[in-house]
């Protein structure tokens, strides 16, 4: 009894080491310690920790705990008083220019990162000195199909035909991407838009203004317009409107002119484990956790390209990073909002202000 | 009379007060400055160290090429000034609301003898545990198109079509007042508790009426809670953002709103020092006002004699 009780425990003690085994890090990326990711938070980010690096702790005896949110003030005080907190951190675009102005970031080593993951599976778009792309989240097109049984606007000068399309409009209550819609909206064609005419741009601005009834400002609230039918037409977040239609609300979307907004992977300077954060970062791009990455949350565009190149035509079409989506989205330029935030983002308080 | 003493307790322990000082003076002060020093020294460390730090970060400290008014001048530009209003306004209007429907309930909670008054308590302070996120969103859910309102008066042929209730400056109102509401109840309460019945007594039996006797009385003597539990009110709604930001739809952009941007996406550490600054001095400066206007002190002389 006691021998087979004995073999059951290793059997299963096998099954459990086995992966693991099989998923053994190079040596290179042995470690130990804890490393401090700081992203977004909410109810996808347990979806990317298992896919990207669920499996690194077991293969580099390296753990990884887990903060939020990235916010480049928070770090410039850290690094002022000499005691930064974070190893990793998911930066938007314009994000990861100003921690860089202000000398933040740790360089990325892409002898490591090349060394794991061949250069090219990967998008060179987005691997840059002092950041490795993370996911391209999507502003898009969607509308109540109950209301729009026939098929919604196909781009955004249709989006504000109020004649075509009667109904509640919301978007969100951000510069970015409101300016951008704003220029598409007045038949700009997407990825021509930089370097903007801001004065154009609050004039195209103006003329969308009146004919959005509401400017959200939490990703979650998103949530709660689509469950309740509130808005029938929405600029809104790809990952939390295709959630809710899966869960079966009656809204579509189009990705035709989604907007898509790069996050990158960074490692502060000075932060307490910077080579250990350099495996993680390199760790993140592996084939294995984008394609885990895109059964689990399928609505960010990925890093390592390689992992479109097997899928089937019908699924590639669902995935608004695919080669043939990506080409009719428009990407935000975050040198541009770098360049312009400021004075962008003190006009639009004083016009929203005025609405 | 207890106001009497109250101030005559004051008086002693100034050192002016005493012509001679004793022993026993001497070790009492003694005493009360051992005793004070650690709540002085958490006062110094947690309350005034960071608004000092707020101050220097306001004139450019802490960045290298900072000019040490250009947080201020910033601040004169026309969008602030809109913003600062808007808050301004809707910070005030929100605490008169406040008042004037927070004053019946904690009259009712203090002079009415009744189990009703418990359960009056209980759901106030429910009301205060709950997350001011979670009260946020139920007030959507209640108030939106297709909300229980608007079921309601469209089923019951009320109105046509549903009323705009939220996503404006309505649902601003609605829901801060809401979430505010308990702050005024609860400092109320005290302060009518502190109110001698015998006074409304003595009046009446002398013949005032009872508008008069509340006019003349009771008011004023429950005026410090109302003016304490005022500056609580519009000190938390100044500084509201997520609730304005979520309940307006865009509409309601307050100065917190600003301050965010000025940190999260421009960086400028400097001008939302600046502007928290002058957050800080208008609330001061609210609290000094309200203070001479209200009398807080001197109602207590009166009282007395």
């Amino acid at each position: 009894m006691f021998k087979a009780r004995m073999a059951l425990a290793a059997a299963t003690a096998l099954t459990i080491a086995l992966p693991a085994l099989a998923q053994d890090a190079p040596e290179a990326f042995k470690g130990s310690g804890t490393l401090i990711v700081n992203n977004w938070g909410g109810p996808t980010v347990e979806k990317m920790h298992d896919a990207w690096y669920g499996d690194f702790p077991a293969a580099t005896g390296i753990d990884i705990a887990f903060t939020s949110v990235p916010d480049v003030a928070k770090l410039q005080i850290m690094a002022q008083v000499g005691n930064i907190e974070w190893d990793m951190v998911d930066f938007e675009g314009n994000q990861m220019l100003m921690a860089m102005k202000e000398g933040l970031l740790e360089p990325i080593d892409y002898d490591l990162l090349y060394s794991l993951v061949p250069k090219e599976n990967l998008d060179a778009a987005v691997l840059t000195e002092y950041g490795v792309g993370s996911v391209a989240f999507s502003t898009v097109i969607a509308w109540n199909t109950e209301l729009f049984p026939e098929g919604g606007p196909k781009d955004w000068v249709e989006f504000f035909d109020t004649d075509k399309f009667p109904g509640r409009r919301a978007l969100y209550a951000n510069p970015k991407p409101a300016l951008e819609i704003a220029m598409l909206a007045a038949g700009k064609a997407p990825n021509t838009l930089y370097p903007m005419d801001i004065d154009e741009a609050f004039a195209a601005l103006d003329a969308i203004g009146p004919k959005v009834d509401l400017w959200v400002e939490k990703t979650s609230q998103w949530d709660v317009l689509i469950q309740n039918s509130e808005v029938d037409l929405m600029g809104s977040s790809l990952a939390r409107t295709m959630a809710q239609i899966q869960a079966g609300e009656p809204y579509a979307l189009t990705y035709n002119q989604s907007i898509s907004e790069q996050s990158y992977w960074t490692i502060p300077k000075g932060a307490p484990n910077v080579a250990d954060a350099q495996k993680l970062v390199a760790w993140t791009v592996r084939e294995e956790g984008a394609k885990k990455a895109l059964e689990l949350l399928p609505y960010y565009g990925m890093t390592n390209i390689a992992v479109y190149d097997d899928l089937a035509p019908e699924l590639k079409s669902e995935l608004p990073g695919a080669p043939e989506n990506a080409a009719t989205a428009h990407k935000i330029d975050a040198q541009w909002w770098f360049d312009n935030g400021a004075e962008v983002r003190t006009r639009w308080l004083d016009w929203l202000s005025q609405q | 009379m207890a106001q009497i003493e109250v101030a005559d307790g004051v008086g002693r322990l100034k050192p002016s007060g005493s012509p001679q000082t004793t022993a026993w003076d001497l070790q009492r002060r003694r005493l009360t400055l051992s005793l004070m020093a650690l709540p002085l020294a958490a006062m110094v460390l947690l309350f005034i160290a960071p608004i000092l730090v707020l101050v220097w970060m306001s004139f450019g400290g802490g960045s290298a090429d900072a000019a040490p008014f250009a947080g201020y001048q910033a601040l004169l530009q026309p969008v602030y000034l809109r913003l600062l209003g808007f808050t301004l306004q809707l910070a005030l209007t929100t605490t008169l609301i406040c008042a004037l429907l927070a004053y019946p309930i904690a009259y009712l909670m203090v002079n009415i003898e009744s189990r009703f008054n418990q359960w009056m308590a209980i759901t106030l302070f429910i009301a205060l545990w709950l997350s001011f996120l979670a009260r946020t969103f139920s007030w959507i859910i209640i108030l939106q198109r297709r909300g229980v309102v608007n079921n309601f008066l469209v089923g019951t042929g009320i109105t046509d079509q549903p009323l705009e209730l939220v996503y404006n400056k309505l649902g601003v109102y609605i829901g801060m007042v809401h979430i505010l509401l308990p702050f005024m109840v609860i400092t109320l309460i005290p302060a009518m508790k502190a109110i001698d019945p015998a006074y409304v007594r003595a009046a009446l039996s002398l013949g005032a009426t009872p508008a008069k006797v509340f006019r003349q009385i009771y008011l004023p003597l429950s005026l410090p809670g109302l003016v304490a539990g005022s500056m609580l009110v519009f000190t938390l709604a100044f500084g509201f953002f997520i609730t304005p930001a979520i309940l307006g739809g865009g509409r309601a952009p307050t100065i917190v709103l600003a301050i965010r941007d000025q940190i999260q996406q421009l960086g400028n550490l400097q001008l939302a020092a600046a502007t928290s600054m002058v957050l800080l001095v208008i609330c001061l400066g609210l609290l000094v006002a309200y203070d001479r206007v209200s009398g807080v002190d001197k109602l207590y002389d009166r009282g007395g004699r």
